[in-house]
């Protein structure tokens, strides 16, 4: 009796299994391959793309590289202004540094290829005003390693946020990025330059996360939440503040530990200068990252709409994107443990 | 325009309505002599003057003739023309029982006025028996109305196995599927390979796939009517089946002879019974020490209470209780450590199904005017319980020496549904043999529950603060109204038109929408079996399905409109030729053109998974346009029945309007486009002991979305840093339009044999043999590319492998089953 039952477990488990898989021919015109042109200008260098060429998408040949022979030409505002030169076998370079407003059109041929453009406009730099700081710091009570043994140390914890208004035009749809860079000594004592992106949910807290929340289902089905993860996480469309003067806010945390037993640390005042930048993107800029990034958190997923990748390339695929940025420094004080290692009790 | 033609109406039916003074009415129930079922839509005629009218739905007829002496004949497909001679002198009651043929081949249909026929106004409607439905070979021997309905012209089912409907470039979430008057809300059983009708529950099933009536509304694209048997009201019988996944059981019979019955069907797969042992097996193969327990089952009953409480009062009790159940209780035990014992007990249970319920009363006020109030609920909930108790051990850092024991317990709870309590009042007005007139109300309450989760977590370490919260979308409330009036009016003899309008208003969280949608159908005897017909409807939809994919999903949410999502809507135009060859077959040829507003898509990448949170963050509204021509050829009776159906059909989306833009703005087929679908359904009955039935479907494949391009984009981006640019540095895929590869044809043969015996008891026992997809066609569920490399050490390089790939659903699926009729 046993042994049937197994029987008809294997039956019925072989029949829920038959599914089966094959591998087809792609049965349609096998499509050309086309130019891809990639760029984004801004007021910070001159102009300079990348041009390559396009792959189908069963094609085993993964070269993109289409070589120098591409003739690209940088029109600003419709006019002709100078044919960008190959630096590299998809680099192509001009001296053009384009200005605020500008329209900025670029054109290219190249043998065997259907001609491509793109245009993009610089956008205006973000209005931000110094508006109020919030610094705070105090040591607690840690426990902090000693030979490999926990005990009780010092930890310092310092927070400096500086709140800059953002103040937005209510005749566009803008995007923004934000970021920031650090100049100092690193833990080795080293010079070092960071820069890294501030999330949009410590920059505007309450707008990146009430857009972002999610039930806890889709948690438990791993459901990704898009918007706070990968190359977006710093920017945001002004859909939610159009028009309106808004806080952003960069934090800067410092968290000291000490072991008091040991001589050898001491607590001495440093300062570090950080760069605050607030950037303006266009929109096809803003919609390419949207897009990519729902593509990458798309991949694999058998149920949900495949992600089209936007492209602003007539006659091609890829990104001219534009964007501008404003810079602001702020220095600041904190303590920095040092430890001397010649020190002897 | 419209306007004009309404005025016209009104002044025909007024005119028409002056015109019987001194009349006489008969009216009463049309039944079956053996079971006391209602026949619907059979008919009367007066064979003088060759007047004659249909019973409704619950088989009332009504008929106003001159004083005098008429002989009045009664007829329905598959039973034995009656004539009553009657002396007329005032209004009188005539209940009738028709006998059934024994000899269906032999039956002479005259005077078969069925709204749905040459002769009535209504088109793009098609009745299909049971029997017949029930003869169409099925996936793995189960007998689906839904599956049956796919193979009719202007129906189409999605993916392969499908139960979804969709009907004329609609969606599947456009379809008003009712169960005795009563909207279900999930059809789908086992994620849409199985509906939830139980074939030997039911009584009739009627398709309106446009020209709907004033008394439907709140769906875009289809209304599938379907009405349970009330049960034979002289004697007890039934039937039982054992199929290879499940089996069913259905009892009905008098409770009170010619006066109260019941009838009462259930039915439950047993794969998770079967498998039990194998699923047991294989994991205590995998894990030393593990229990499990998994599977997966569904069940339906359906039951139904009728009590005749006089010859004019009618009272039914309608119960539908369904659901999906998956479940996996695993146990796993370890070694004791610092004497206590380790385990893990997890258990997992999922539930998902309808209830409905309806109490309705049936009475004829007079012999003109009958009334049908009905109560009834309808609510569909999903339910997922997920508990998990484990002690656990944690070693020292560096050592394997045990430092703390910890005990967690947690518990997810996930609930989501929809609640419908109705009351509705419909009348049946039938003033002369020239007007059929019905009019009504009725208002849903509806209670949405988008999704609500519950968390408990707690374990024994003190520094581990417990979780016990609640997060989710809060219910929400919504009234419906409706209120409409239809006329069939039968102008001349031949000139048929059925006019009316259907109101609607819709009022959610201080959103207030009302509409007002009117509709017409007409009919032109051009002989005596030919009509040309036309309808217009405009309907209006307050509901939407949020929903993953093709196959059905217990996360499938139903949200109302919204203030930024607004009901979608549809406008219909249609006409066709009608011709019926006596005894033969029935043949029509319809076009359709039809658009539609506020129609939802997914935006890119967006997917549905049990969440309502910021749903209306991941569509966008547009439009959408369909049109085609269907053919028809159906045989309802006779030793061989069957239909040829034959669809050309375009389905279209356009999304542009700022903030809802897809592709670009550009047009784009339907995930459903399909330019040519065909069916041939056939069944034989060689005698009565053995008959054999085939279905062969043909149609242009699916759509899909592939990148036909691969490329670069920049390595790194000005705004970001290196650590987030790593999605950058691997080739993108270029999709240059939504739904732009078209898959390859879909096709198939089904076969299915009866041997039927009966036993010297007077049992009949049939064993039924079938297989689906027989030549075992490998159609395309879907297709997808399958990037690979892989290092060739001669080279030293990577080498890739780029292919597309395909996964078909179903090959050859063998079916057998067994049933004994008592």
């Amino acid at each position: 009796m046993k042994h049937t039952l197994y029987l008809w477990s294997l039956l019925l488990v072989a029949m829920f299994a038959i599914s089966c898989e094959k591998e087809i021919t792609f049965d349609g015109n096998e499509q050309s391959p086309l130019l891809v042109l990639n760029g984004i200008v801004s007021p910070d260098t001159s102009v300079w793309v990348t041009v390559q060429r396009s792959q189908f998408f069963l094609s085993n040949n993964r070269s993109y590289t289409l070589g120098t022979t591409a003739k690209v030409a940088l029109f600003v505002n419709d006019v002709f202004v100078e044919n960008l030169l190959p630096t590299d076998e998809k680099t192509y370079h001009g001296t053009y540094v384009p200005k605020t407003g500008d329209v900025i059109r670029v054109d290219v041929s190249a043998a065997g290829y259907p001609s491509v453009s793109a245009t993009t406009t610089i956008p205006e730099p973000p209005k931000v005003k110094y508006k109020s700081e919030e610094n705070t710091s105090k040591w607690v009570d840690a426990e902090v390693y000693h030979n490999d043994v926990i005990i009780v140390g010092r930890k310092r914890m310092q927070t400096n946020t500086v709140i800059y208004e953002l103040d937005d035009d209510a005749q566009r749809g803008d995007a923004y990025f934000f970021a920031q860079r650090s100049e100092g000594v690193d833990y080795e004592g080293k010079y070092s330059i960071q820069h890294f992106p501030e999330p949009i949910r410590t920059v505007m807290p309450g707008l990146g996360m009430s857009k972002q929340s999610m039930s806890m289902f889709e948690i438990l089905m791993g459901e990704s939440i898009s918007q706070d993860d990968g190359p977006i996480i710093n920017v945001v469309s002004d859909d939610l503040f159009n028009g309106r003067k808004v806080d952003t806010r960069f934090n800067v945390e410092f968290t000291t530990e000490t072991d008091l037993t040991d001589p050898a640390y001491t607590a001495e005042p440093e300062q570090l200068t950080y760069t605050f930048c607030v950037g303006s993107m266009s929109p096809e800029y803003y919609e390419f990252l949207v897009s990519i990034t729902k593509a990458y958190n798309n991949e694999g997923e058998m149920v949900s709409e495949p992600v089209q990748i936007t492209s602003n390339v007539q006659g091609g695929i890829g990104l001219l994107g534009a964007y501008n940025r404003t810079l602001v420094d702020y220095s600041v004080e904190y303590m920095y443990i040092k430890r001397d290692y010649n020190y002897l009790p | 325009m419209i306007r004009q033609l309404l005025g016209t109406l009104y002044l025909l039916i007024c005119l028409s309505f002056s015109l019987q003074a001194q009349k006489v009415t008969v009216s009463g129930y049309l039944s079956d002599a053996e079971t006391g079922e209602p026949l619907i839509a059979a008919t009367v005629v007066d064979t003088l003057t060759m007047k004659g009218n249909a019973a409704n739905s619950y088989g009332f007829y009504s008929l106003t003739l001159n004083p005098g002496r008429v002989v009045l004949q009664f007829s329905y497909i598959g039973y034995q023309t009656q004539y009553v001679e009657l002396n007329l002198t005032e209004n009188q009651t005539l209940p009738i029982r028709l006998t059934p043929s024994t000899m269906l081949s032999e039956v002479t249909v005259t005077g078969h006025r069925s709204e749905l026929g040459v002769r009535g106004s209504q088109m793009s409607a098609i009745e299909v028996p049971i029997a017949q439905l029930k003869a169409v070979p099925s996936l793995l021997g189960e007998n689906d109305i839904i599956k049956a309905l796919q193979l009719l012209p202007g129906v189409q089912s999605g993916s392969e196995g499908s139960a979804g409907l969709y009907v004329r470039g609609g969606g599947p979430d456009q379809n008003l599927l009712l169960l005795d008057g009563v909207p279900l809300y999930n059809v789908n059983h086992m994620f849409g390979f199985f509906s939830v009708f139980n074939s030997d529950a039911l009584k009739n099933v009627t398709l309106y796939k446009g020209s709907f009536p004033a008394r439907f509304g709140g769906r875009l694209s289809s209304v599938v009517d379907v009405s349970m048997k009330d049960g034979d009201d002289k004697k007890v019988k039934g039937s039982a089946t054992i199929g290879l996944i499940s089996s069913k059981i259905q009892v009905e019979g008098p409770i009170i002879k010619e006066r109260t019955t019941f009838n009462v069907s259930a039915r439950r797969t047993y794969i998770d019974l079967l498998a039990r042992p194998a699923i047991r097996y294989f994991s205590e193969q995998e894990n030393e020490g593990q229990k499990t327990i998994a599977g997966y089952y569904f069940y339906d009953i359906n039951a139904k209470f009728t009590h005749k409480i006089s010859d004019t009062d009618k009272l039914f009790l309608s119960l539908y209780g369904g659901s999906d159940q998956a479940y996996l209780r695993m146990n796993t035990t370890n070694k004791k450590m610092k004497d206590v014992e380790m385990y893990d007990d997890v258990n997992f249970k999922w539930g998902w199904g309808n209830a409905v319920a309806s109490l309705r009363w049936n009475k004829i006020i007079n012999s003109k005017l009958f009334m049908n109030a009905t109560a009834s609920y309808t609510g569909y909930r999903s339910r997922l319980n997920l508990k998990s108790d484990m002690v656990e051990s944690y070693t020292q850092w560096g050592n394997d020496e045990i430092s703390d024991v910890v005990r967690a317990e947690s518990a997810i709870a996930y609930n989501s549904g929809i609640n419908d309590a109705s009351l509705k009042l419909v009348f049946d007005y039938t003033p002369n043999p020239s007007h059929d007139v019905k009019f009504g109300a009725n208002y849903v309450y509806h209670t949405f529950s988008p999704d609500v989760s519950a968390m408990k977590y707690k374990n024994s370490l003190p520094q581990t603060p417990a979780i016990d919260t609640i997060v989710g979308s809060n219910k929400v409330m919504a009234h419906e109204t409706m209120l409409f009036a239809e006329d069939n009016i039968r102008l001349a003899e031949w000139v048929k038109v059925n006019v009316g309008v259907h109101a609607s208003s819709f009022h959610v969280q201080g959103e207030n929408y009302f509409s007002v949608q009117p509709r017409l159908g007409m009919r032109l005897l051009i002989t005596d079996n030919l009509s040309f017909k036309a309808g217009y409807a405009n309907m209006q939809q307050y509901i939407h399905l949020l929903t993953n994919s093709t196959v059905s999903l217990p996360t499938d949410l139903w949200v109302p409109a919204t203030k930024r999502i607004k009901p979608m809507s549809s406008v219909q135009y249609s006409a066709g030729l009608f011709y019926s060859v006596p005894n033969v077959a029935d043949f029509s040829v319809e076009g359709y053109y039809k658009t539609m507003d506020n129609l939802l898509e997914y935006r890119n990448g967006a997917s549905f998974m049990g969440s309502s949170a910021n749903w209306e963050d991941k569509v966008a509204a547009g439009k959408g346009i369909a049109y085609g021509v269907e053919f028809l050829a159906m045989r309802k009776f006779g030793k061989t029945t069957g239909w040829l159906s034959y669809t050309w059909s375009k389905s279209d989306r356009l999304f542009d309007k700022p903030g809802n833009v897809i592709n670009n703005g550009i047009s784009f087929p339907a995930k459903y486009d399909r330019r040519h679908d065909f069916n041939i359904t056939v069944a034989h009955q060689f005698s009565n002991r053995f008959d054999v039935s085939g279905a062969w479907i043909y149609s242009t494949g699916n759509v899909g979305t592939l990148g036909f391009q691969t490329y670069e984009t920049l390595s790194s981006y000005p705004h970001s840093t290196s650590y987030y640019d790593m999605l950058f540095n691997q080739p993108q895929t270029h999709i240059d339009g939504r739904n732009n590869y078209r898959y390859d044809a879909y096709h198939r043969l089904d076969l299915a044999m009866n041997f039927r015996k009966v036993t010297k008891r007077g049992n009949r026992r049939t064993w039924s043999i079938g297989a689906y997809n027989v030549y075992n066609q490998f159609n395309p569920f879907i297709i997808y590319p399958l990037f690979e490399s892989h290092y060739d050490s001669a080279t030293e390089t990577y080498v890739s492998s780029n292919k597309l790939m395909q996964t078909t659903l179903f090959p050859i699926i063998p079916s057998i089953s067994y049933t004994l009729e008592f």
